[in-house]
């Protein structure tokens, strides 16, 4: 027999890297034919733990890691081993506590460690041979509101989902999987073609996929509704029924309806037959009804529900440092719960407490979140690079493009640092740090005549304002604080260098300059340590024309400025936004 | 282009026979609207009324002394037994009055009573066409003249009436829909009139079909093509597989039909509810629907003729269901089971249309011999061939 070919999603191994405590977790991936794909981790938890959320169907529990500095403890990963339904061979990754922390991969084989390698595997390459199905469908069920009876009620649900009357429709393509059967159970489609073959279809049918020039990773994701046969099949031999009868109960009970809109994802590769697709979809639907259970019994056990309470929502998130989906379902509940439960599950997943992922702000989007008419995002990506050969470092995350005469308003000649500070309020509600909209300038106005900063006569006024005021603005309305960053020229700007690498590397929101003269973005900085050359990656607030990208960043509204952009007869001040610690 | 009418000869023999026994007579047009056609399938005349004189025949001497809220309850009555997709087309009349010129008014206010009566209950009529069919026979001219009137906009069309030897071949479907279905009474209504409560449930019945996707032999159908290919297209792709070979060989075979429920309710409750109820109504079981329908219909008349069926048979067994109650067994506050009548088919002579009648628990073939002759004119000397497909709920439920 073939050894399988392990590999391991570089954030795993990057998380485990920085480990400097002994730890014991477990692993998630996908375990194909010949290759077996490490794809998440998780601290080992507590049982209460189980509803924060779930993985996509397909990425299953398949092994162990253990992060030991002196002494290991393989015996309880041996012990372990048996909770594993996927394989008889689970991976086990030994990470030796050292400076750089030493990883060695194991396969367990009948209470054996045996040594094997591993490669490592980026996400851009996991997702060319993997797509996401999201199942969507209605469900309802009733019971009683005692923990038994709410128990009961999902377990028949389950039980019905997985007998055979669920079917699933791809509607975008007039696919139907009726039941597993390779020949009668995929329906508008003759044979059992491989799911990557059915994608390409659609693909020449839906127009030619864009191809992005920037590194941006393009998750593919397939919409399946799920469907319910009504009918028996009369080939099938299915017991006999009877006629319709009425039956009717006279007996009062209280009893609490919910609701339940399924929607989760799997994760499968390209090379999927379709009649395989069946139970993975089925699967689904159960992992998904069974986070819902655990979310709303929790719930159940804190409130009693007197009359009706709003159903939880699903959000799914793709946090760039873990690789891969998670789903959580939850109820609406105070900021310090919340914030506690998004703690909970940085620890889990070896996330760093710094940077936020799991704000509802940052719920993945399937239907790309630009609005119609407005602001244009991340307008650097794909603009020309700078020939500095320097160290790039840039805003991290999204941020919309604010500048002159949006919106219908005719701030030409005084609007330009209040622009720039929208830009920088747009970062913070898009990483998901503020759950504010981007501030008016009304709204701007009002907040320094309120702060004592400007008189009543302010308000509605075509003043300017500078860093001095963006940095009030961004306190009092956002409650971000800013570094102030000073130079008495422009030609000083060149000695800025370090402090900017140092800005985008730790902080990665952009930056405000003004002073003496105009206001501008700064998005990034090319800082050559040999040479000391430093280039600037402006953002101008001062555009008037339209949402056309092109322009942007072809006349250099967007673009790499030297250091002789800067005046050198004026003063600048720089307000570099500090991110807020927690998450 | 003037509209069309078809029927096959045996009609038209039909109408010859029953002037040889009334001087004015009057029955129902029962049929299929295919492409704009009136396809006649069967001509049903409307039993004496209760207060004629049977004995007398042809005590109606001309038009206007026809019952008209007779006729209509004929035609609700009929339209009870006939399977989704069929249905009374309009009315027959043999008489040598001449009632086109002008066009008898006595015929309008019969197809307004039909029309009114059909549309009370919605489910039963299922696609109901304004625009009926009038078929004048007389026997002085031996011959047929047809109109079409229009309920609603009350024009009068001229109609071409053929009669010919042997109509297109029909196509047999066949479903067996599952009712599971449940209802909760609110806390102080739970004393009103079952007949209300079940009406609720027919409605979510009714929702849930109409946004429900329907297989054909396990495919999905282009809902414009027709359906003369069934049973051919298949052959020509043979050579995959034999089993699919065999299975198309026999081309009189029924064709299978998969009703899927869609699951995305964009009317679905946002709310985790607290519900007081005052009991629950419960419907469980299985209508068997069988229909037929001509070869140059489409897919998309088949999707609507099951559905239609499948809500015309559930109406019409409750209504008779409650109609046999009386009025201490419909206000009972009680728990109970209720039996509606179940169907059965019934397979025409000469013909490979299927009818249903519904049976109550001790009914027999007897009972069907006398809807059939009251209802149909269908007077059958020999044993019947009854299809009673669904079965009897057993006592424990």
């Amino acid at each position: 027999m073939m050894k399988p070919q392990v590999k391991v999603l570089d954030t795993v191994i990057q998380r485990l890297k920085s480990l400097d405590n002994p730890c014991f977790g477990k692993l998630f991936g996908i375990f194909g034919k010949n290759t077996h794909i490490i794809l998440g981790l998780q601290l080992n938890n507590e049982p209460e733990d189980n509803d924060l959320y779930a993985l996509p169907a397909e990425i299953d529990f398949c092994g162990f890691f253990e992060a030991f500095g002196e002494t290991r403890n393989t015996q309880e990963v041996l012990k372990q081993c048996s909770s594993i339904e996927v394989t008889d061979n689970p991976i086990f990754l030994q990470v030796k506590l050292t400076i750089q922390n030493d990883i060695q991969c194991s396969v367990i084989c009948n209470n054996q460690i045996n040594n094997t390698s591993y490669s490592l595997v980026s996400i851009q390459e996991v997702y060319t041979q993997f797509v996401h199905l999201r199942l969507q469908g209605d469900l309802q069920i009733t019971s009683e509101q005692n923990k038994q009876s709410v128990s009961d009620s999902f377990a028949t649900l389950r039980k019905t989902i997985a007998s055979g009357v669920m079917a699933f429709i791809f509607p975008k393509r007039n696919i139907i999987l009726v039941t597993s059967d390779s020949e009668s159970g995929i329906v508008g489609l003759t044979g059992d073609a491989s799911f990557g073959e059915i994608c390409q279809d659609a693909n020449i049918e839906g127009g030619s996929k864009k191809k992005k020039q920037n590194q941006t990773l393009e998750l593919e994701i397939v919409d399946i509704n799920l469907i319910k046969k009504v009918t028996n099949d009369p080939l099938s031999g299915e017991i006999k029924g009877h006629s319709p009868v009425v039956v009717v109960n006279k007996k009062q009970l209280d009893f609490l309806a919910i609701p339940i809109r399924v929607d989760f994802l799997a994760t499968i590769n390209k090379d999927t037959q379709l009649s395989k697709i069946y139970d993975i979809l089925i699967e689904s639907a159960i992992k998904y009804l069974r986070l819902y259970e655990n979310v709303l019994q929790k719930y159940l056990e804190r409130y009693k529900i007197e009359s009706s309470a709003n159903i939880p929502e699903t959000l799914h998130f793709f946090p760039k440092d873990c690789g891969h989906f998670l789903t959580r379902i939850v109820f609406s509940n105070t900021d310090d719960v919340m914030k506690k439960e998004r703690e909970q599950l940085h620890k889990l997943l070896l996330l760093n407490m710094t940077t936020p992922v799991f704000r509802k702000t940052l719920q993945y989007q399937f239907v790309k979140a630009e609005r119609l008419n407005g602001p244009l995002r991340n307008v650097h990506e794909g603009i020309k690079p700078t020939n500095n050969d320097g160290k790039v470092c840039l805003v991290r995350g999204d941020y919309e493009y604010y500048h002159y005469c949006q919106n219908k308003m005719d701030d030409n000649g005084w609007g330009c640092a209040y622009r720039s500070l929208q830009t920088l309020a747009s970062w913070y509600t898009l990483q998901g740090y503020v759950d504010r909209e981007v501030p008016t300038f009304k709204e701007i106005q009002t907040c320094l005549v309120s702060i004592g900063d400007k008189p009543n006569t302010f308000i509605n006024s075509r003043q300017w304002i500078g860093s001095t005021e963006v940095n009030y603005v961004l306190n009092s309305l956002l409650g971000i604080t800013c570094k102030i960053l000073y130079v008495s020229s422009g030609e000083e700007m060149s000695t800025k260098g370090p402090e900017l690498v140092n800005h985008f590397e730790t902080q990665g929101s952009p930056i405000m300059i003004g002073g003496g003269v105009l206001a501008h973005t700064i998005l990034g900085v090319d800082y050559n340590q040999q040479t000391g050359n430093l280039k600037f990656l402006i953002l101008d607030p001062h555009y008037t024309g339209d949402e056309n990208l092109n322009v942007i960043q072809n006349k250099g509204w967007c673009g790499w400025k030297s250091v002789e952009f800067w005046d050198k007869t004026a003063y600048y001040n720089m307000c570099l936004p500090q991110v807020p610690k927690g998450i | 282009m003037v509209r069309q009418a078809e029927g096959e000869e045996f009609l038209q023999t039909y109408l010859r026979n029953i002037s040889n026994n009334y001087k004015c007579a009057v029955g129902l047009v029962l049929g299929q609207i295919v492409a704009q056609k009136f396809t006649i399938i069967h001509l049903a005349r409307t039993p004496s009324t209760q207060n004629e004189d049977i004995t007398v025949k042809g005590s109606n001497n001309c038009v206007t002394d026809l019952d008209q809220n007779w006729i209509a309850d004929h035609a609700k009555q009929t339209t009870r037994m006939l399977p989704g997709g069929v249905h009374v087309l309009g009315i027959f009349i043999v008489s040598d009055e001449d009632i086109f010129n002008p066009f008898n008014t006595k015929i309008k206010s019969i197809l307004n009573e039909i029309n009114k009566i059909l549309l009370l209950e919605i489910f039963l009529s299922g696609s109901n066409d304004n625009e009926k069919l009038v078929l004048h026979y007389s026997p002085k001219y031996q011959k047929c003249s047809t109109k079409s009137y229009d309920v609603n906009t009350f024009s009068v069309q001229p109609v071409d009436l053929k009669f010919v030897p042997k109509g297109n071949k029909l196509v047999n479907f066949e479903c067996t829909y599952i009712i599971d279905q449940i209802y909760y009474f609110k806390k102080n209504d739970a004393a009103g009139p079952l007949r209300k409560h079940i009406k609720v449930i027919l409605d979510e019945i009714n929702r849930d079909l109409k946004s429900a996707i329907v297989l054909f032999d396990n495919d999905i159908k282009n809902e414009d093509e027709k359906l003369e290919n069934v049973g051919k297209k298949k052959k020509a792709s043979r050579g995959s597989s034999n089993k699919i070979a065999h299975e198309t060989s026999d081309t009189n075979k029924p064709v299978s039909v998969t009703i899927l429920k869609n699951n995305f309710m964009p009317y679905a409750e946002k709310q985790l509810k607290l519900i007081e109820t005052g009991g629950q109504i419960k419907i469980i079981g299985e209508v068997i629907s069988r229909i037929w329908l001509n070869s140059k219909s489409t897919w998309g008349n088949a999707v609507q003729a099951v559905k239609d069926d499948i809500m015309r048979s559930l109406i019409s067994r409750m209504e008779m269901h409650w109609d046999s109650l009386t009025e201490e067994e419909l206000g009972e506050d009680v728990n109970s089971v209720h039996e509606p009548p179940r169907r059965v088919y019934i397979i025409l002579p000469e013909s490979d249309v299927t009818i249903s009648d519904y049976l109550f628990p001790g009914e027999g073939a007897e009972d069907i011999k006398t809807s059939l002759d009251e209802l149909l004119d269908i007077q059958l000397r020999d044993d019947l061939e009854v299809l009673d497909l669904e079965g009897q709920a057993g006592t424990g439920v």
